[in-house]
């Protein structure tokens, strides 16, 4: 197997409200670029409960997500799983939130990914309108697809590892 | 000293809220269910906008059951110039509605309630002990996640519903694909009630007015009379004859109430006890298996309404499927001046909408009542009523047992203010 292959990513969050869409539209933006491996399989979700399947069996998984962060919007970094529950970040207005998806898949998957990264795009608020993603977030889109293509491109490798992870 | 039951923020609720309970001695002196989210002013934002953006507009109220406001909105509308549908298009948005409930009912009965019946914090943690029932559940919430995404184009927030029908239709090769999953999800709720059925019910029976819609030969979603157990029987169009919303400081939702009546519930368990000589045969052998009694006045056993509810939903929509034929995809309608109501059964119960059209077909008047809003009232009087149980338990034990007992009606809180923390005071 290569790098690539078994490389799941998938962009949670609702295109009807405002800035949750930057989950989404990293994935939009990774397709346009064409830059990752037709291998990897790109998906979009607004239902967290569906992280448990989407990941079962893939060796790498990686979820991008908005998160409650107004002092740092226009920004994204990888975080820890530990870092996003201690913290009242993830915008949920689906039932579960991304930390505790992740919990049920480490639990329930037949074959829970070893390898999980999580990419935070930090926006102020998540409203209903407007639909488009404001400026500020539209730029830490851009960063967080710099950011999921260097976490693709060194997984598995030392390199991964020397990542920043943020807290 | 006074001894309060404070829960701060009531998690696995949609929407943020908080509760009070304060006791004096061993009488409960105040119980407040605290709606502190935001209101949200829908009504106002439709005012002056094209009549059709009504559905989509309101569907934004919540993420949980846009389907519900969808069809309301639709029904309201369509109710306004006397538009009725041809049958397949009625079908199919039945099965649009029997999605949604699915993808509802199967999140709250295991990822949100059950964990209360099991003793545990959350879904997590019970899937710890108990993986097989979450990992079904979360297999048989997909299969409603799938219909709504093939019909309404997208699992949350569908964009294909339209005025007078869809924007397109599906083919039936795409809804056949839902067959087994569908198929697997009827035959694994009969499991999972057997299950739950073995579950301790807390010993509440109150015999509060139930409230549903309730239709001429089908088990209702979104047509029929407003019927209730103490003999309520009227038209939709004259709800706000019947029902009225009062502003309660400690809320920033509105409390519907019955005019001379006061608090009701809505829900799937006054739908089972109101119509449960409309379910399919599947939904019938459901019940026989749930081990519940009509009419059941417990709360604490309306997750086994919900699982009866699963069923009938499951077994319509293969219904549904296996008799679908493409048509047309809607019906023309040319907008004109005059008012309509719309009542349709959101998973949580009965949410009505009202709107004033212009001559131009644009929204000079609109009225949504969520269901939260109707059941914030007997949340309260449960909370009451359940006191002299909460009031010699520890208090962490009194606190799990009072917010399980909020969870019973699922409650919505982004849709009630249009809600959750929890306070329990005694005082000398």
């Amino acid at each position: 197997m290569t790098a690539s292959e078994g490389v799941v990513i998938v962009g949670v969050g609702s295109e009807s409200m405002g800035d949750d869409a930057a989950g989404p539209a990293v994935v939009r933006r990774l397709r346009a670029r064409g830059k990752l491996a037709p291998s990897v399989r790109l998906e979009i979700t607004r239902d967290p409960t569906q992280l448990v399947a989407l990941f079962d069996g893939c060796a790498h998984a990686v979820v991008v997500d908005a998160v409650l962060d107004p002092e740092r919007v226009g920004s994204a970094r990888r975080v820890a799983p530990d870092a996003l529950s201690a913290k009242p970040w993830c915008s949920s207005s689906h039932g579960i939130d991304v930390v505790a998806a992740l919990g049920l898949m480490q639990r329930l998957a037949e074959r829970p990914p070893p390898q999980v990264d999580i990419v935070a795009v930090s926006i102020a608020d998540a409203k209903v309108a407007p639909r488009e993603l404001s400026a500020e977030v539209d730029r830490g889109v851009d960063a967080a697809v710099t950011i999921v293509e260097a976490l693709v491109a060194a997984a598995g490798t030392n390199a991964h590892a020397a990542l920043e992870l943020s807290d | 000293m006074p001894k309060t039951i404070k829960v701060d923020f009531l998690t696995r609720v949609e929407g943020e809220g908080a509760l009070l309970i304060r006791f004096k001695g061993k009488r409960v002196d105040k119980v407040e269910l605290n709606i502190y989210e935001p209101p949200r002013f829908f009504e106002a934002l439709l005012l002056g906008k094209p009549c059709f953006e009504a559905p989509d507009v309101t569907a934004r109220i919540c993420g949980i059951c846009p389907v519900a406001y969808q069809m309301s909105a639709c029904h309201a509308l369509e109710a306004t110039w006397g538009v009725v549908l041809p049958d397949h298009l009625r079908q199919l948005r039945r099965l649009l509605y029997a999605g949604e409930w699915l993808e509802s009912h199967l999140l709250h009965m295991f990822l949100l309630h059950a964990p209360d019946f099991l003793g545990y914090p959350d879904a997590m943690q019970m899937a710890q002990d108990h993986p097989e029932p979450v990992r079904a559940a979360l297999r048989m919430k997909k299969a409603g996640n799938a219909i709504v995404n093939v019909l309404g184009g997208r699992e949350i927030h569908p964009i294909n519903v339209r005025v007078g029908g869809f924007y397109r239709l599906p083919t039936r090769e795409a809804l056949q694909a839902l067959l087994p999953e569908l198929k697997w999800t009827r035959e694994t709720m009969l499991e999972s009630l057997a299950w739950m059925r073995g579950f301790t019910f807390p010993d509440l029976v109150r015999e509060q007015e139930h409230v549903a819609l309730r239709h001429s030969h089908d088990y209702p979603f979104s047509e029929g009379r407003i019927v209730s157990t103490a003999g309520l029987d009227i038209d939709v169009a004259t709800y706000e004859a019947h029902f009225e919303e009062r502003h309660l400081p400690h809320s920033t939702a509105l409390h519907a109430v019955l005019k001379q009546r006061g608090a009701y519930v809505c829900g799937p368990l006054p739908r089972l006890n109101l119509n449960a000589d409309r379910l399919r045969p599947a939904a019938q052998q459901a019940l026989a298996v749930s081990g519940l009694e009509l009419p059941c006045f417990n709360p604490f056993r309306s997750i086994l309404a919900r699982g009866v509810e699963v069923v009938q939903a499951a077994d319509e929509a293969i219904a549904i499927i296996e008799a679908y034929e493409p048509g047309v995809p809607n019906v023309p309608i040319v907008p004109q001046a005059g008012r309509g109501h719309g009542c349709t059964e959101a998973p949580r119960g009965i949410l009505y909408h009202r709107y004033d059209i212009s001559a131009d077909g644009s929204i000079a008047g609109a009225k949504i009542v969520p269901p939260t809003s109707q059941n914030q009232g007997s949340i309260e009087d449960d909370l009451r009523a359940l006191a002299p149980q909460l009031v010699d338990l520890p208090h962490a034990d009194a606190t799990r047992l009072a917010e399980q007992a909020v969870r019973n009606y699922d409650p919505c809180i982004s849709c009630s203010t249009h809600f959750l923390k929890l306070n329990i005071e005694h005082a000398s």
